[in-house]
């Protein structure tokens, strides 16, 4: 068997959408379990004296990124059929601080505030009231600013790519930079919830 | 450094720069594509008929949209912008590939003749790809049985159906029938449309159609 599984035609459109849910019930789960589903608990991350978004985050994209690269080696996944969403550069720039400011603001992104509403919060809830005005705001005036959507585009765009350097390069330098990041989070945890909190 | 003195997470981390830096000496596995193909099945296909789409039956699909699927041009952009067929994507034959084609998902191709989608259809079926068909004709065989087929008059009852039924299909695309006697081509008059020679008549311009084919999934989060 070789994955992905739906590109290879092992199932169909309708059961991919199970596959689907499955995934996202299982994503939310430790999204939970992390302690996602508080505004407190995400906010802090801004404050540095709690660093779990980060810490989870990178920990999900260096397993993720070993896991895949792994499989691909081994012949276990086709690394050139997963599906990467195009990269329009300032468009993604400007549409990430938007996202940052809402997660300030707001307590926290589109997914945590799932997470959030579905253990009861009723934060939460308001928060994807409001991700689902902001989603339908956004496609009425989507023709307006169509043109500055679809700026900047580079397509299907990789770090190796871009830099010409292996891709294997690529991983262990992503690594290193988690292994780091983890330190340097942990180093500033203590450092600032003592400046907070007082020791 | 003791191992046992690691906590859970820095033994983590460990195991995360072990996996790195065996990745450094590993081959790119983008570089390489795994499939399986069945050399005896390929070469049964290859010879087989099955793989064609008439020019008709894919006139009846589009209209019908019924059934969901990506219809490639494969000729020069310059020939795909004089005209095409409804809901024809231009592709070169190396940019097949590259595109977003999934390998479960229905491709019918096509070029102004057959050899170039075959060698194509070959291309793909070698990379694993299911549901790969090829318009029997390429687009002259469009232009011929759909949009200015040639029909010789037929008085019976089953002939005038059939004959009605042509009639419909090429003016949905914007054809015009040529009703063949005494050896010379005339058009077809029609209700709705006033009967134009050959030279006047544009076929469809590249425009989506709805329900022609189906849109590029939508993937991510």
């Amino acid at each position: 068997m070789i994955a992905p599984f739906y590109k290879f035609g092992m199932f169909g459109e309708e059961f991919s959408l199970i596959v689907a849910f499955l995934i996202g019930i299982g994503f939310g789960f430790f999204l939970e379990r992390a302690g996602f589903g508080s505004a407190r608990k995400l906010a802090s991350q801004f404050y540095l004296y709690d660093m779990t978004v980060f810490k989870v985050m990178f920990t999900a994209i260096v397993t993720a990124m070993l896991g895949v690269y792994f499989l691909g080696v081994f012949g276990f996944l086709d690394i050139n059929l997963i599906y990467f969403t195009p990269t329009y550069v300032v468009p993604q720039i400007v549409g990430g601080f938007l996202l940052g400011f809402g997660f300030i603001i707001g307590g926290y992104c589109p997914g945590t505030s799932v997470v959030s509403t579905s253990i009861g919060h009723l934060d939460g809830l308001f928060f994807l009231i409001g991700v689902f005005i902001g989603v339908f705001i956004y496609g009425e005036v989507y023709p307006l600013i169509a043109n500055f959507a679809t700026s900047t585009a580079m397509g299907k765009a990789t770090i190796y790519d871009f830099l010409h350097i292996p891709y294997g390069v690529v991983v262990f330098a992503v690594v290193l930079i988690a292994v780091g990041g983890f330190a340097g989070a942990s180093y500033l945890e203590k450092k600032f919830y003592s400046k907070i909190f007082g020791s | 450094m003791n191992l046992k003195n690691l906590s859970l997470n820095q033994k983590l981390g460990v195991l995360a720069l072990i996996l790195g830096l065996i990745a450094l000496f590993t081959h790119d596995p983008t570089k390489a594509t795994y499939v399986r193909i069945d050399p005896k099945e390929l070469s049964l296909e290859i010879n087989s008929p099955s793989k064609f789409i008439a020019p008709v039956e894919l006139a009846e699909e589009i209209i019908s949209g019924h059934e969901f699927f990506t219809l490639v041009d494969l000729r020069n952009p310059s020939e795909y912008e004089k005209g095409t067929i409804p809901g024809a994507i231009n592709l070169s034959a190396k940019d097949l590939f590259e595109s977003y084609l999934q390998r479960n998902q229905k491709i019918i191709l096509f070029s102004e003749e057959d050899t170039k989608a075959l060698n194509a259809w070959i291309a793909l079926k070698s990379q694993g790809y299911k549901n790969v068909l090829v318009l029997k004709g390429g687009y002259q065989g469009w232009q011929n049985e759909v949009l200015f087929p040639k029909i010789s008059s037929d008085t019976t009852k089953a002939g005038k159906e059939k004959l009605e039924k042509i009639k419909q299909i090429s003016n949905y695309f914007g054809g015009t029938p040529i009703l063949i006697s005494e050896g010379k081509g005339i058009p077809i008059q029609t209700e709705t449309r006033k009967a134009t020679t050959m030279q006047q008549q544009t076929p469809a311009p590249a425009v989506k159609k709805p329900g022609g084919t189906a849109k590029p999934k939508r993937e991510g989060c």
